[in-house]
């Protein structure tokens, strides 16, 4: 009754980046610049920046910055402004600065309020959030308060090595290797925390590739799909950089890298808004970076390239403005702490997280949202107002298609959140191959037509569409819904969120002026009828398929369905009775219920009423009236069977096999052979899961066909007939 | 389910130290046991004993099993060795524990030990071997009574008494509104004692399944805002479930949840036992013939639909519904969630308040008077009732919610609304 479906909430407060260079633990970077406090200033601040960079919308806000003349200058003056005095997060002076002196550096010049991390040290909590190594890979989860620190550490291999690296550089490492001292570590891994690691290793690697990202190359274009992947210039010079701090020795060891997200959840949530975050964003982000530091140095890399001509601090200024300006700074020089400050931006407000890390890697997080409920929230439930209310979820539940569980199914179709014109200028904002075949799709896509359909009109291989539509599903530009159509029945959800009414309203009489406002539309919807009846004119249907599609993307409307049952008469019980088997009183009764009249009492006045049952007589008869076939085969002379439903006709056995086979029979007797054969097809969709709506859409039937074969069926009392959503 | 507690402090000569463990050996094995620890305390040693700015706070970490809860205390004087005693007694729990209400056991557990330390140095002063001692014994009591019992009361000294209980933690209830109906999951009267809340008291005879908050406080002659208090608390504990007002106007239909009564036999008996009328009360017609099966209950289950109502769905299937409490039928299926009620709401559209303008200019041109307050008053007096209705016609107050808040019978609303103009009544 109690759904557990909750609204999103990513309850972010920071994420840091934590890591040990030369063994020395420290807070190298954090976003936003002061976790826990209003940050607005410094976003809007770094929003102007972006504006003035390129005036790109919310999806490009990611792309790393170019090296442009303006932001160059702008900064130049803000640094020629500001004076030379120390900055503590120096990075060339990491391998010196010891604990000491830098408490020291602290108090001659007072205590720095930007380096404190939640009015904690970042020192000490540098420490705490550096793990001991058996830790490798392996979820770390800490709180302080209500504060939660969740992450993912990765290590170097024992002697620095980050993998397989070219010989010349192994040989520099050996030569500057700096033993790493772990104090009170366990070094070695036992081997039961190597096979640990290793088996949630390949988990991961499965749970990765989640939805829709089903072909390996799949998944690289999807990343360039959306927003554009330009070149980033500034990575260039950094690698230019990088190549050259290569041909001198190394002075830089780095030990262990770890992301840590700061989450403060509700502490009835705790489980699984840390669960969701380390599921779909942590692991992922983690095991990237571990590749991109195997495969390039990527996060040393990166370090060096955020704290390169590091802003001087000048007191003269104020803080707001230096730190803006140093972030500024971070951000434009470092790849890095450019997909952290994504990251942290869209996560924290539900969106996707699109980042370019280098060339060759542009991964995507997000935190799935959910995009349908089967079950209307109660008043104690928490509720989602707005949310499509629906039993047709687009991924097949069972088994019955041949196909895998992750494509989308092929009698469903696209209902597009927003407006073909925005979703087009969008994908055409990109240069990705995707592009030309993806508005190709589009603009033959319609909500009225299942994808094989279009598939077959406008000559687009399946496999393609389908690819196509789950990567504008994984964007949330579109939800998969089945096909809209005339003839079913559309009624106002119950969900429907009606504070939003009145808004919306107005909104409808803006889009369709010369139809009638939407109070009355949903008047008119308020009984369920088919949606036809509606429509004025032919003329008007186009129209009115659009505002059916409008109506429905903002859950104002769902689809009452129909789901049937066989239902088996008396009459067919007793033929089947008549033609008797020997061991039928044997199969009979294994068809019954466990007989559980003796602990009724019990379990009732267990159960959730507590209202007064009415007295007796029903409860001592209560046992007898569900086990019928078991009471005639005592007693012949009773009253005919009575009728009972079949619960799942594709698995049926025993008694409930041979009484489909009679109702096969008498269908054949009173209908003929086609409503027979008809019966034998559709047997499978008469489970109480299955919309009868979808029948024609799956068998590619005409519609009018399905409803007289149901009717028909259904008049000779052999289907018994429910609707929802 | 508390895995072990145990007690660490600072040793000046051996850094952080486990003193006291129970069970024995589970977190610090002593040399020569072959048990394996639940952990290994030196590598996550720094985060119960935290360096002092982290001490008074509430920290916890997760270990790929298990999740530790401490609350370590710094305490600073200079008749401790290097001028500070630091302490902490952590609990250990499954990862997968819901730790909420232990978190505030921590809390107090370390107030209450540094209370006990500052008045007698009951903490330091014990150097009784590992696992011996009365910080020892408190663990041992506290362990064995929380995990059975999930209270603890453990005399300490003349002065102290440690008083102890996990109390679970559940969400805020939702909001109430006059015209919901609370009906009890448990028998209240056997909870009661004299010595609860006067209105709680008064308000509980009155929970029924068919009177509204509303009719409550008017029924109990208690205000309105206590009676919502009362049952807001016993909302917060579980013991309500909330409805709508039943009525033969209502209609209702069924949700995706049908399938599990269709499906379920044991249900389907639950609900005839429910439904079924009380053999004295029911005429004799009735008591004698056979009581309705589970399979017709599903078939009219399946034939509520929206744009129905009960009324005329008892007329349509009069032959079985006159054999079952019609009410008991509709309840038991919202209580299970296999029915909702279809509410109705309704909102004025932009029609209606161009009507009250002609009016009210109207008015003003009879009256022929031009301050606001008289205009006011003028329109109140013309249409007293309409005005009072348009504030709920935004589509968001629901026609049971309307009808509480006025006071007022369906019937009555809806002839308000006929002479209100142009409205138009959204089903949901």
């Amino acid at each position: 009754m109690a759904s557990d479906v909750l609204p999103p909430n990513p309850c972010l407060l920071a994420i840091l980046l934590v890591v040990k260079i030369n063994s020395e633990p420290r807070i190298i970077f954090h976003y936003p610049p002061r976790p826990g406090q209003d940050n607005s200033l410094f976003t809007r601040y770094l929003a102007a920046q972006d504006r003035d960079k390129d005036g790109s919308s919310s999806t490009d806000d990611d792309s790393t910055s170019s090296q442009d003349e303006e932001v160059v200058a702008q900064i130049k003056i803000k640094e020629s402004k500001t004076g030379d005095n120390t900055p503590e997060l120096d990075f060339e002076e990491t391998g010196s600065i010891s604990p000491e002196k830098n408490d020291i550096w602290k108090d001659q010049y007072g205590k720095p309020k930007w380096n404190d991390v939640f009015g904690l040290r970042a020192y000490g909590l540098a420490r705490l959030l550096c793990p001991p190594r058996t830790s490798h890979k392996q979820r770390f989860e800490m709180s302080i308060d209500d504060k939660v620190f969740v992450g993912r550490p990765i290590f170097a291999q024992e002697g620095e090595e980050w993998k397989k690296k070219k010989e010349e550089r192994k040989r520099r490492e050996r030569k500057s290797g700096t033993e790493s001292e772990m104090t009170g570590v366990q070094e070695k891994a036992t081997g039961s925390d190597r096979l640990h690691s290793s088996a949630q290793e390949s988990a991961n690697s499965t749970a990765v590739s989640d939805f829709g990202e089903t072909s390996g190359d799949g998944l690289e274009i999807r990343q360039e799909a959306f927003p554009a992947p330009k070149v980033d210039r500034p990575l260039m010079t950094n690698n230019e950089k990088f190549t050259e701090e290569q041909s001198k020795p190394p002075q830089k060891t780095l030990n262990m890298f770890h992301v840590v997200f700061v989450l403060n959840p509700p502490p009835l949530e705790h489980h699984l808004r840390v669960k969701e975050m380390y599921d779909h964003v942590i692991r992922k982000f983690s095991k990237i970076l571990k590749r991109e530091q195997a495969h390039s140095a990527y996060v040393l890399r990166e370090i060096s390239a955020m704290f390169k001509d590091t802003p001087k601090m000048k007191s003269a200024h104020s803080e707001d403005q230096t730190l803006a300006t140093l972030y500024h700074k971070y951000l434009s020089q470092s790849t890095l702490a450019r997909a952290i400050s994504v990251i942290y931006n869209n996560i924290s407000i539900s969106r996707i997280a699109h980042v370019n890390l280098t060339h060759q890697s542009s991964p995507s997080f997000q935190i799935p949202i959910p995009t349908s409920i089967s079950v209307l929230p109660g008043p104690l439930s928490p509720q989602m107002p707005g949310m499509w209310l629906t039993t047709a979820t687009s991924f097949p539940t069972d088994d019955d298609m041949n196909m895998t569980s992750s494509q989308l199914a092929s009698h469903f179709t696209l209902l597009l959140l927003t407006d073909l014109s925005t979703i087009l200028s969008d994908i055409n904002d990109t240069t990705s191959p995707l592009s030309a075949p993806l508005t190709h799709y589009l603009r033959v896509s319609k909500p009225t037509k299942s994808f094989v359909q279009i598939s077959q009109s406008s000559g687009i291989p399946m496999s393609d569409i389908q690819f196509m539509a789950s990567h504008l599903v994984y964007w949330r530009k579109a939800r998969a819904i089945p096909p809209l159509c005339q003839r079913d029945a559309y009624i106002v959800s119950p969900n429907a969120d009606m504070t939003k009414l009145v808004s919306a309203s107005s909104k409808f009489a803006k889009a369709y002026p010369a139809l009638p406002s939407l109070p009355k539309i949903l008047n008119l919807l308020s009984t369920p009828r088919a949606y036809s009846t509606l429509i004025p004119s032919k003329d008007h249907k186009e129209a009115f398929m659009d505002i059916l599609a409008w109506l429905l993307r903002g859950g104002w409307v769902t689809q009452l369905r129909t789901f049937v049952w066989v239902r088996v008469p008396s009459h067919i019980k007793e033929t089947v009775e008549s033609q008797g088997e020997p061991d039928r009183s044997l199969e009979s009764s294994m068809e019954l219920p466990p007989k559980r009249n003796d602990n009724e009492e019990g379990k009732e006045s267990r159960g959730t009423l507590a209202v007064p049952q009415p007295p007796s007589p029903t409860s001592s008869t209560t046992s007898t009236h569900t086990t019928i076939p078991f009471r005639s085969s005592q007693d012949p002379s009773n009253p005919p069977p009575a009728p009972s439903l079949i619960q799942n006709p594709r698995q049926a056995s025993g008694v409930s096999s041979r009484w489909l086979a009679a109702i096969s029979i008498h269908i054949l007797k009173a209908q003929g052979v086609e409503s027979q054969k008809a019966w034998n097809r559709c047997l499978r969709y008469f489970d109480g899961k299955h919309a009868i709506e979808m029948i024609a859409v799956r068998e590619n039937w005409k519609r009018k066909k399905v409803a007289e074969l149901v009717a028909g069926w259904e008049a000779e009392g052999l289907l018994l007939r429910g609707k929802h959503w | 389910m508390i895995r072990a507690i145990f007690f660490s402090i600072f040793d000046v000569h051996q850094g952080p130290k486990v003193l006291h463990q129970v069970p024995a050996d589970s977190i610090a094995p002593s040399t020569g046991s072959s048990q394996i620890p639940l952990f290994h305390f030196p590598s996550v040693s720094s985060y119960i004993i935290p360096r002092p700015e982290y001490c008074s706070k509430l920290i916890t970490f997760a270990t790929p099993l298990h999740r530790v809860l401490c609350n370590p205390v710094c305490l600073h004087s200079s008749t401790y060795p290097r001028n500070a005693y630091t302490f902490s007694i952590a609990l250990v729990l499954d990862a997968s524990t819901p730790f909420a209400s232990y978190a505030t056991v921590t809390l107090k557990l370390a107030s209450l030990l540094q209370t006990l330390e500052e008045q007698s140095r009951f903490l330091s002063r014990d150097v009784s071997p590992p696992n011996t001692g009365k910080i020892y014994a408190l663990c041992e009591i506290l362990l064995e009574d929380l995990n059975n019992y999930s209270e603890s009361m453990i005399p300490i000294d003349d002065s102290n008494t440690l008083n102890i209980k996990l109390f679970p933690t559940y969400p805020p209830p939702p909001p109430l509104h006059p015209h919901h109906v609370p009906l009890s999951t448990v028998r209240l009267e056997s909870l009661t004692d004299p010595n609860w809340d006067l209105t709680m008291l008064r308000v509980l005879p009155h929970i029924d399944g068919v009177n509204s908050v509303k009719q409550i406080s008017l029924l109990a002659d208690a205000d309105y805002k206590l009676v919502r208090k009362a049952i807001e608390h016993l909302l917060y504990y579980g013991c309500l479930l909330l409805l709508d007002i039943f009525s033969f106007g209502a209609s209702y239909a069924s949700t995706a949840e049908l399938a599990s009564l269709v499906e379920d036999t044991d249900i389907q008996e639950e609900c005839a036992a429910y439904v079924a009328l009380p053999s004295i009360q029911g005429n004799s017609k009735a008591s004698q013939s056979d009581p309705v099966s589970g399979f017709q209950l599903v078939e009219l289950y399946l034939k509520l639909r929206q744009g129905q109502t009960v009324k005329s769905f008892y007329i349509e299937n009069v032959e079985v519904v006159d054999r079952i409490d019609v009410r008991r039928f509709i309840t038991f299926g919202v209580i299970k969630g296999f029915l909702y009620r279809v509410h109705r709401y309704a909102i004025a559209t932009s029609h209606t308040s161009r009507r009250k303008r002609e009016h009210k200019s109207k008015s003003r041109q009879k009256a022929n008077v031009s301050t606001a307050a008289e205009l006011q008053a003028d329109g109140t007096e013309a249409e007293p009732h309409l005005l009072e209705l348009e504030k709920f016609l935004d589509g968001t107050h629901c026609f049971d919610e309307i009808c509480t808040e006025l006071m007022i019978s369906e019937r009555e609303l809806m002839s308000r609304l006929k002479a209100f103009g142009d409205v138009q009544i959204i089903c949901r």
